[in-house]
């Protein structure tokens, strides 16, 4: 049970792991919104939508992306059956279907809200 | 209604729960929902307090996950979507669109802030009339008015509790909200945000005119502004 | 080491290594036992200071005709009881809280940082005092303790008023940053051993989040000072919109600290409640891992809605749904906690109490206030209820539903930890009521108040508004409350002075806490133990005995040694030897030097601050010289038969984790910085400026080569112990960083003159000076170890004076490039057409 853990930072970094990727997706979805109606994306008409919902939406569904991505790998690594390092596991792997959800619930809106007004 | 019952309380002059605008009433109607909400759950909330302090055992039929599940996941989200929803769709409708809504044109008139005292330009009317209004600002009643702010010295914040939020007035800034005011009258305005000694008495008042005689009025009132 | 002592023995020895002394000596202190309890009162006495400032507001709006303050005495007033109770009640409460506790919940005989902490507390008391000085001069900040510009700048707030609260905040802000390095240490590193991850109470988990919060929310604040007081000082235009700077920005650097910080206020307290109700469920914490991952993503969650504080400044409705949704959804993994409580309540066999009673009063307030916060997370809703009584109401029944009425539970719970005493008379029920009545009948009818169109911060009451009964209804009812206060203090001062003195473990707790002699004796252990199960579960009645009878580890004292252990930290198999600094006076001459610098500012003597800086830096460097041993040790014996390397000799030594944390804190700076400019280009007006300084390739190209050479050398300097060649790699260091320098001071020149003409240029100039400030301490950290190295205190296995510095120089290298490359960035992405 004493065994040494092999990368215990790594262990622990990955329990916020998947909201940094919330995070991150927050930063970059408003950075491009307030930047894009400066430069005016909102009024290039692209079918349906425009420049500036494409490109939110581009970022918003690689950020779902990536968290799946992560989802994935920490149901594939291998831990112990009990003991710290599984216990972080699995906080990591819920944190980050929580985090999937609130990127879901918190920036869907982009598909449909006025981006510039 | 409940909320009829209630208004008995309610009113003032410078009451949000004493709508005389749609902005105003669409969001009266949105905090009585949330109030009714909230007392709901609060009561839940204490009742199921009680319940374990109170008669211990009574909640241990449900698993300990599921008391986590069902209250922590279970009731709040579906709530806070619809509420959620609810409230962005309000929010939409309250933005100053381009398309004026109803009764033709959006009126546009411009809100100078300054310490402290508001000073009000109308800047469609035509020539001859480039003149402002102090502390007074006069609409006509039954057309969407855009009111966007300004301010060269601090912020301060427009204010018309009766006809809807309010918007800053930021040095650098000109935002715009979008009010309108049912019937003829006056409201009473404040300042918002905090601005020095004088904000508390940074009030100011719409005097909202029957549209037929909004321009004639306005004129006036910019003629006599100009004698002063 | 093998031969037991009898426990009076044993804490006759371990006492006089670790007990403090008396009189003056008490100012060098640094035990945790000794500091929390500093902290906590000096809270306690600024809370009853904001208290009588929350009177004094209730009278003067009591009714139209009662006003005694004019309308400047009044803003000094609000400001200050805010002020004082956000930065110097709450924040402080609960690191005085989490530093007297940590430890002993951990099993650890110390935090990690012993002198840290004291170093914090004096400049808490130092920066604090100078805010209350400046109240009784007359002379308070009084824009509102958000402090909004330009109201808060030179030309509209021409006194000195502003600057006593952007350097004493900052002075106080340091204590915050420091411990919440010092906590996030000390929980990883300095548990008992076998106190695995998973198996630490559950406090613990979330003062590890709290303090990772404070490590990425203070930032934002302190850089927002910096810039406004370099603004108000030296006219550098980052919020004039008439050079291209935007008020806009505090507001962003303001809440993004703002919103996080009434979160770092709260979860300590929901700490505390899920530590106490257990134990009076007669039941462990149900969810413990649910609430682990709660207190995770509300910390997240709580960075991303700091726009619900701008909800009226005229922001896009598109990001407002972002922050509009991310503020509903913190109602969620909040809703987690309760549920966990409610489960672990159902399932058990409540019993009522005293800090029960106090729980109830969290219940009922906290949930009245989260439903409020949710109404004003509503766009619609919040641009009405903004900045009226409203969110006053609402903020109140946060913060002394989610604050307050916890704290008291604690106290109620730990004051016999803290005194050794229960209580004997029956005063904290009538207090409560009254407290609690008289809270509820004040605040309530305030979000009335609100809703009915009172504006927050007017200095009295309209009489046209038509709101006089419900205000007189709430100053009423403060006073019912200020009664059970008093009610409060006196059942305290009557608990510590006549309680009755109990054996041990009165409430039938199963922490660590409660397995040690009541109050704590100053070593907290007289031995550690071993734990082999949730550390929320043990029997501490019987661990006590056999704790102070030295059956655990480290049960002996050695060369007059401060000991504890240090362990791996996701296993907590024990790893390594911890060494603490003795008692010293350093701490607080090190405070007075940096309270030096603040008095200097604030005095506008501003060329002679960078001798108080000096004089800083050389009381730092006295610190080493208490620390660290001039020969290799290898392992020794602690106990249990087990033998550990000193910390000085251990990979994982506490203080590179410290170093590592510090510069995430610094580079959450550097990063609100940088995004700083880029927020002026996209929104403030007056962009592009007319023009920029050319680029000067040949000093950034001498500059970027003498970043990357430190690191490198650096390196070598580490590896380069064993051969004796250390020394000359870190004088190359040295004369690297030296050479960043005359390149970086170069281009401070050219950009120097346009630094006051706009912003873009004052931010570039800014960057400029932060890299320049990082490389000198680069130098000196060349310097620091090279003369480690000569004083004896390195070599191949004692490297941690080399490793620090090489931590520096590196972040130093990383940050420097990206300074270089975004001083020419910006203005090239300024230039760029049709931006408009
Ligand atoms: C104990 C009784 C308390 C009373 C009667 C009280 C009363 C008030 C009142 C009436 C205001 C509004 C002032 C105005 O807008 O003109 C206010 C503001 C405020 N209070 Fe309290 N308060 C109390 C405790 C607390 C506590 C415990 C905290 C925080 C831990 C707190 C934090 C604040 C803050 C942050 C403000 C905003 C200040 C500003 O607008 O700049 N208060 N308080
Ligand atoms: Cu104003
Ligand atoms: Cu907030």
């Amino acid at each position: 049970m004493n065994r040494p853990v092999p990368h215990p930072t790594r262990h622990l970094l990955m329990i916020v792991a998947g909201f940094a990727l919330w995070a991150l997706a927050f930063v970059l979805l408003y950075g491009t919104q307030a930047t894009g109606c400066k430069a005016g994306w909102h009024l290039v008409e692209m079918g349906p939508a425009n420049l500036l919902r494409l490109v939110l939406a581009l970022l918003f569904l690689l950020h779902l992306g990536a968290m799946l991505a992560l989802v994935r790998y920490l149901r594939r690594q291998v831990v112990p059956m009990a003991g710290p390092v599984r216990f972080l596991n699995r906080v990591a792997l819920f944190s980050a279907w929580a985090a999937i959800a609130s990127t879901l619930f918190t920036f869907v809106w982009l598909f449909w809200l006025s981006p510039c007004q | 209604m409940a909320s009829t019952l209630a208004l008995a309380g309610c009113g003032g002059p410078v009451s949000t729960l004493d709508p005389a605008g749609p902005a105003a009433d669409a969001i009266a109607r949105l905090w009585w929902v949330m109030l009714i909400g909230a007392v709901a759950l609060f009561i839940l909330m204490m009742a199921l307090f009680g319940l374990v302090m109170l008669r211990p055992g009574a909640g241990s039929g449900l698993s300990r996950r599921g008391w986590i599940l069902a209250g922590g996941l279970g009731m709040p989200l579906p709530i806070l979507t619809a509420l959620l929803i609810y409230a962005l769709i309000q929010g939409e409708r309250l933005l100053p669109h381009p398309d004026g809504g109803p009764n033709g044109g959006v009126v546009r008139v411009e809100a100078v802030a300054r310490q402290f005292a508001w000073e009000f330009h109308y800047p469609e009317l035509g020539a001859g009339a480039a003149g402002t209004t102090l502390n007074v600002l006069h609409i006509p009643a039954g057309r969407a008015v855009d009111v966007t702010t300004r301010s060269d010295d601090v912020i301060h914040s427009f204010w018309v509790p009766r006809l809807g939020g309010k918007i800053d007035a930021t040095p650098g800034h000109s935002p715009t909200i979008r009010l309108r005011a049912d019937r003829p009258g006056l409201y009473a305005g404040l300042c918002a945000e905090y601005c020095g000694t004088g904000h508390r008495d940074m009030g100011f008042t719409v005097e909202a005119h029957p549209p037929a005689l909004y321009e004639q009025r306005l004129r006036a009132a910019l003629a006599g502004e100009e004698a002063q | 080491m093998s031969d037991t002592l009898s426990p009076i023995r044993l804490h006759k020895q371990l006492d006089a290594i670790w007990g403090n002394g008396k009189g003056l000596e008490r100012l060098a202190a640094v035990n945790h036992t000794v500091i929390g309890r500093r902290f906590m009162i000096t809270a306690l006495v600024f809370f009853l200071i904001g208290g009588v400032l929350a009177m004094l507001i209730r009278s003067q709006l009591a009714s139209a005709q009662s006003p005694f303050m004019d309308a400047d005495l009044y803003a000094q007033v609000f400001t200050m009881h805010g002020t004082i109770m956000m930065f110097l009640f709450a924040i402080p409460m609960f690191e005085g809280f989490a530093i007297y506790l940590l430890p002993k919940l951990l099993g650890a005989r110390d935090m990690a940082f012993p002198r840290l902490s004291a170093y914090g507390y004096w400049c808490y008391l130092f920066g604090g005092s100078m805010l209350v000085v400046a109240m009784l001069a007359g002379v308070a900040p009084d824009g509102g303790w958000f402090m909004y510009t330009p109201l808060s700048s030179r030309p509209y707030s021409p006194g000195i008023n502003a600057d006593f609260w952007l350097l004493g905040i900052t002075f106080v802000e340091i204590s915050a940053l420091s411990a919440a390095v010092e906590i996030v240490v000390s929980i990883l590193k300095l548990r008992a051993p076998g106190m695995s991850l998973e198996r630490m109470p559950i406090f613990a988990w979330y003062m590890l989040v709290v303090a990772g919060m404070m490590l990425l929310g203070f930032p934002p604040l302190i850089l927002g000072s910096i810039l406004l007081e370099l603004e108000r000082a030296f006219d550098l235009p980052f919020f004039d919109p008439t050079r291209g700077g935007d008020p806009l920005l505090w507001q962003h650097l303001f809440w993004l600290f703002g919103h996080p910080e009434v979160y770092i206020i709260f979860l300590p307290a929901a700490g505390a409640v899920s530590t106490i109700l257990p134990v009076f469920a007669g039941r462990p914490l149900a969810g413990y891992r649910a609430v682990v991952i709660a207190v995770i993503a509300m910390a997240f969650l709580s960075f991303g809605l700091w726009v619900h504080h701008m909800f009226t400044v005229g922001i896009p409705h598109l990001a407002l749904g972002f922050f509009s949704a991310a503020s509903a959804l913190v109602a969620v993994p909040t809703a987690v906690q309760f549920f966990a409580w409610l489960a672990t309540l159902s399932h058990g066999r409540p019993r009522f109490s005293i800090p029960m009673l106090h729980i109830f009063g969290f219940f009922f307030t906290f949930v009245i206030g989260g439903l409020t916060g949710v109404m004003l997370a509503m766009v619609p809703f919040d641009q009405q209820a903004h900045d009226t009584h409203f969110v006053v109401a609402h903020l109140h029944y946060v913060l002394v539903g989610g604050f307050l009425f916890p704290m008291l539970a604690a106290t109620y719970y730990w004051l016999p930890h803290l005194t050794g005493r229960m209580a004997v008379f029956p005063l904290a029920k009538p207090a409560f009521w009254l407290f609690f009545i008289g809270f509820n009948l004040s605040f309530l009818p305030m979000h009335l108040t609100g809703l009915r169109g009172m504006p927050r911060r007017v200095h009295s009451v309209l009489p046209e508004w038509g709101l006089e009964t419900l205000n007189l209804i709430s100053s009423g009812a403060a006073f019912i409350m200020t009664m059970g206060v008093a009610l409060y203090l006196i059942d305290f001062f009557l608990l510590a002075r006549f309680g009755r003195i109990f054996r041990r473990n009165p409430w039938r707790a199963g922490t660590l806490e409660w397995a040690m002699a009541t109050p704590a004796p100053s070593y907290a252990f007289a031995s550690l133990p071993a734990v082999t199960e949730r550390a929320d579960r043990l029997d501490a009645d019987r661990l006590g005995g056999e704790l102070a009878a030295g059956r655990g580890y480290l049960g002996f004292t050695r060369h007059g040694w401060m000991e504890t252990l240090g362990v791996e930290m996701l296993t907590g198999r024990p790893q390594q030897l911890i060494l603490l600094p003795r008692q010293t006076y350093l701490p607080l001459w090190t405070a007075l030097a940096t309270g030096l610098f603040f008095v200097l500012m604030l005095a506008k003597l501003y060329w002679f601050t960078p001798l108080a800086l000096l004089l800083v830096l050389a009381l730092f460097m006295g610190w080493a010289r208490q620390t660290g041993l001039r020969e290799d040790k290898g392992l020794l014996p602690v106990g249990r038969g087990i033998d550990l390397p000193p910390h000085g000799e251990c990979e994982a030594a506490p203080s590179p984790m410290a170093m590592a944390l510090t510069l995430t804190a610094n580079a959450t700076l550097y990063g609100s910085l940088l995004f700083g400019g880029l927020f002026l280009w996209v929104s403030a007006p007056g962009w592009p400026p007319p023009g920029t300084p050319q680029p000067m390739m040949a000093a950034v190209g001498i500059a970027l080569l003498g970043l990357v050479i430190a690191p490198l050398a650096g390196a070598q300097a580490v590896t380069g112990i064993e051969s004796g060649k250390a020394g000359r790699w870190l004088w190359l260091v040295a004369g690297a960083q030296g050479l960043a320098l005359v390149a970086l001071a170069m281009l401070l020149a050219q950009w120097a003159p346009d630094r006051t003409g706009h912003a873009l240029a004052a931010i570039c100039f800014i960057i400029l000076c932060y890299v320049t400030l990082h490389c000198l301490m680069g130098l000196v950290f060349a310097l620091y170890g090279r003369w480690r190295i000569a004083t004896g205190h390195v070599s191949a296995r004692r490297n941690l004076d080399l490793r620090l510095g090489l931590q520096w120089q590196c972040y130093t290298a990383g940050a420097g490039l990206l300074g270089l490359t975004f001083i020419h960035a910006l203005p090239w992405l300024a230039s760029l057409g049709g931006m408009a």
